[in-house]
């Protein structure tokens, strides 16, 4: 998903890099992908002392979009919403902070047949309602219908993602729950295997990490009987380790323990808190001053998101680390957004010019001045580190300064030496002082380089638009929507983005028929390790051979919490986990 | 009398239905597309087209104006014909883009929260500054008088967001010494309840006390030096008879005007207030709304301050003309 540039320069400008709390980045398989666990069982791996009981809070100005799953499509819903349903698949984090892919309502983490267009998987027993019924397949395939409300006369369910849309086959002309009750979703098949429920998936192209689409809340069960279309953000009936109390939106909710939600079943969630208690439209002043002074609320208290002001009370910029009174209450550290330069091939068409570009980019100068080694760590890869598709390669230079040299060079074979244009967001001076930075290390190639600010509110309509007035360079960061490279270059690489009029996030402009293929491919191999090594050919091909982008820096994530809670870093979420969350002392 | 409140009183629903007019289009005129916000990221054309239409944004102006407006009136039906229509009873301000909701339950739960601020505070800034006011007018040119003109000029130059973050850093996180600002019935607990609104009240007052003061002064000095005043005093009244009785009396009538005037304006929210306590009232609420996009919000709240603020023009027009007479007969 993207990341906004206002955003990320706000916390680029914190500070640097090292690890502070119990967590490290994600280790990857032998594959090179993600860790795969098709055997996980409850209950879920604890952090070292973690008790159970108490209340850990959330005070802040925002409250969660939407708590419906169906509806559910921002890091903070994805965090908390699954203390209330469970993903057919989840991505597990032990205590060392380690990723992997786990069955939740599945036992397993499916199995493919029919080279990846069919997908079967079995369901977990033991998993509860809150009024202690069995959650069903019936009441898996009925909450993923659900992403079909989209309508004209039915309720629309906004906010969500589309990808079972996308993925599954529907040749019966199902249009949600709503509108079609009568008719039944074609590619979901619920059946048995033994005394084991399972779920099938019939789906429209072939997917081999269709399993990691799984984690998505659109694969969350939702009971016929409780549905109440869009009422159900504040009563979701729940699965899971909470159930929901009170809940006035934008106000106050409150979740309690849900006591036919059973440990030994749930390999993802530790629920070790006995209540949740979020105050919601509170000011961000004074919200900060309880976690600076570590009073009140604060002292139980988890933030959601990275922090973005306070940045020099937190963290030693001369250390590179947080400071001292933060240490036990604070993470720093790398997050899964990494940012490049994206260069828009269909203007900057010679491609000897765009390997000029790759070559004379001082990414190092260009960093110092949004928050030096805290912006983020150099990288290769528009993947981040730990997840398939990413690889250790060099772009032009093994040095983050560039090579002045090495790109006059290829300045000398360049046979339309057209002046190129940056554009970037005039909401910040550090953002002025990137795009300076960036002229002055192009020009010293011989680039002809031209700087052009834009308006903070216009900025991203501009950065998607075609024509003549369509930037050549521009910065633009990116993170996976589950941790592989499927959600990373297919969403920001495919030709079919590209329009007449906008390119979504294709930002490149790249239409390259023989990329698609080789993204069909990847997408499509279901065994692990050669999918990982399509998905870095992938990367290759868009770095090195057509020199559509320079990655930069994946970036990094500030965060805090009160001296009584015990957390470690989600990166999914890049913020504090709720399912691993503990109170140290519950009687404070 | 009878004549002049009717006239007043349709002018003032007039103005009303002009108000949710404007806020329409103006709302009409901004580029922004409140279903793509509503949509999420991945969001097609036709997914949009179908929210526009479950919104009913996709109607012409004039059909959306209308349909809102009889909504005020009678039961209206959301979706009708589809296979989940929504009621909204009368009167009806739709259902919030956002978050679903009925926009007059929205309003109804959060009306009470503004209210306990704004005659909280008022009561207090009415008090304390007719009673400086008049401190310093008896006290011209002494030192009580300038420290109480200083005072004013120091709090009204003031800003709430300011002076509220440095009371409750200090008064709240840092000694503890007031409550976290928080809004409880007061039918669940009044000490619970004032407590809760202490410092925004106090803060709120403090800063709106200082203009009252400054005004009673100068109002109390004029009518000092009134040639009525002096007559009393010559007639042997006692001097307090004198300073309350008539010079306050005359002091006060354009102090009511502008506090009638002040308090129908805070009862339609206090944004600012209630944004750097985290109070949720009326205020918050049509900040959020604002940026969400999320018309009927919007318009619900803007009805409600509009509705105040006219209402107190209304009633400080209905005392004017009681008091004095020319009034009415001029209008």
């Amino acid at each position: 998903m993207k990341r906004t540039r206002t955003a990320i320069a706000a916390v680029l400008a914190l500070g640097t890099a090292s690890l502070i709390m119990t967590s490290v980045a994600p280790v990857a398989n032998a594959a090179g992908g993600l860790a795969i666990n098709a055997k996980a069982v409850g209950p879920a791996p604890a952090l070292p002392g973690t008790v159970k009981g108490g209340t850990v809070n959330y005070t802040g100005k925002s409250d969660v979009n939407h708590l419906d799953p169906t509806r559910c499509y921002d890091t903070f819903c994805m965090n908390i919403g699954r203390l209330l349903w469970r993903t057919l698949t989840a991505v597990q984090l032990d205590a060392k902070g380690k990723q992997t892919l786990v069955g939740d309502l599945a036992s397993d983490v499916g199995t493919p047949s029919n080279g990846g267009k069919t997908w079967t998987f079995k369901l977990r027993s033991g998993i509860k309602w809150q009024d202690g019924q069995a959650v069903t397949c019936a009441d898996l395939k009925y909450g993923i219908g659900r992403t079909w409300d989209q309508s004209a006369d039915s309720v629309v369910l906004t906010g969500g993602t589309s990808y079972p849309i996308d993925s599954i086959e529907n040749a019966n002309g199902f249009k949600g729950p709503y509108a079609t009750p009568t008719k039944d979703l074609s590619g979901v098949t619920c059946g048995t295997s033994g005394s084991v429920e399972t779920i099938t998936f019939k789906l429209t192209k072939a997917l081999g990490d269709f399993n990691f689409q799984t984690t998505m809340p659109n694969y969350a069960a939702v009971r016929k009987d409780k549905d109440t279309g869009v009422n159900y953000d504040n009563q979701v009936f729940s699965y899971g380790p909470y159930q929901i109390q009170s809940r006035i939106k934008k106000d106050k909710t409150i979740m309690v323990r849900n006591t036919n939600w059973d440990a030994k079943t749930d390999p993802i969630r530790v629920a070790a808190p006995d209540k949740i208690d979020m105050l919601l439209g509170q000011d961000s002043v004074n919200t900060n001053n309880l976690y600076i002074e570590d009073t009140g609320r604060a002292v139980n208290g988890i933030a959601n998101g990275p922090l973005t002001q306070n940045v020099p009370l937190i963290y030693d910029s001369e250390k590179d680390a947080l400071q001292p009174i933060f240490e036990n209450r604070g993470y720093y550290g790398k997050n899964p957004y990494v940012t490049w330069l994206a260069i828009n091939v269909q203007k900057v068409t010679d491609l000897n010019l765009r390997k000029a570009i790759q070559c004379a980019l001082n990414v190092e100068s260009m960093r110092s001045t949004v928050g030096g080694k805290s912006a983020g760590d150099f990288t290769s890869s528009l993947a981040p580190e730990g997840i398939g598709g990413y690889s250790k390669s060099t772009v032009c230079s093994t040095s983050p300064k560039g090579d002045v040299a090495k790109a006059k060079e290829y300045m000398a074979k360049v046979t339309n030496n057209k002046e190129v244009t940056f554009v970037y967001s005039n909401a910040t001076k550090d953002a002025e002082n990137e795009a300076l930075s960036l002229q002055s290390s192009l020009t010293k190639a011989g680039i002809k380089i031209k700087i052009k600010p834009i308006d903070s509110t216009d900025y991203y309509t501009i950065l998607e638009e075609q024509g003549p007035d369509a930037p050549d360079l521009m910065l633009y960061a990116w993170g996976y929507d589950w941790p592989n490279a499927s959600t990373i270059y297919p969403p920001l690489f495919r030709s079919d983005l590209v329009g007449t009029d906008v390119v979504g996030e294709n930002k490149s402009r790249v239409t390259d028929k023989t990329l698609d293929a080789m993204m069909d491919k990847a997408a499509s191999e279901t065994n692990p390790a050669k999918q990982n090594a399509a998905w870095v050919a992938v990367e290759k091909y868009i770095v090195n051979t057509i020199a559509a982008v320079v990655p930069m820096y994946q970036d990094k994530t500030l965060l805090w919490r009160g001296s009584n809670v015990g957390a470690q870093y989600n990166p999914i979420a890049n913020s504090n986990d709720w399912a691993s969350v503990y109170i140290k002392n519950p009687k404070l | 009398m009878f004549k002049y409140f009717i006239k007043r009183t349709a002018t003032a629903v007039v103005l009303l239905f002009v108000v949710v007019f404007v806020t329409f289009g103006l709302f009409m005129a901004v580029p922004a597309d409140p279903a793509k916000l509503s949509c999420g990221k991945t969001c097609s054309e036709e997914t949009k087209a179908n929210i526009r239409h479950a919104m009913e944004i996709d109607l012409p102006f004039t059909t959306q104006y209308t349909r809102f407006v009889k909504g005020l009136f009678v039961d209206r039906y959301y979706n009708k014909g589809s296979q989940q229509p929504r009621k909204c009873d009368a009167p009806c301000l739709g259902f919030s883009f956002r978050t679903d909701e009925n926009v007059t339950d929205v309003l109804q739960r959060r009306a009470p929260t503004t209210f306990s601020l704004a005659l909280g505070a008022s009561l207090i800034w009415l008090i304390g500054g007719v009673l400086l006011g008049m401190v310093s007018a008896l006290r011209r040119g002494k030192t009580v008088d300038k420290v109480v003109q200083s005072f004013a000029l120091f709090f009204s130059s003031l800003q709430i967001y300011l002076i509220g973050w440095v009371v409750s850093l200090y008064f709240v996180i840092k000694h503890h010494i007031i409550p976290t600002p928080t809004y409880v019935s007061p039918f669940e607990s009044v000490s619970k309840w004032a407590a809760g609104m202490l410092l925004p009240w106090l803060t709120l007052a403090l800063i709106s006390m200082a203009g009252y003061a400054r005004l009673t002064r100068a109002g109390m000095l004029e009518t000092l030096s009134e040639d009525y005043v002096r007559t009393a005093r010559s007639n042997g009244l006692t001097k307090r008879r004198v300073q309350f009785k008539h010079a306050l009396r005359g002091a006060i009538t354009p102090i009511i005007t502008i506090f009638g005037l002040d308090l129908g304006a805070l009862l339609g929210g206090a944004v600012i207030t209630e944004s750097t306590f985290g109070l949720k009232g009326i205020g918050t609420l049509s900040l959020e709304a604002v940026y969400e996009l999320d018309l009927p919000m919007i318009i619900g709240t803007v009805i409600f301050g509009a509705f105040f603020i006219i209402m107190a023009n209304l009633i400080v027009d209905m005392l004017y003309a009681g008091l004095d007479p020319k009034v009415r007969i001029t209008k």
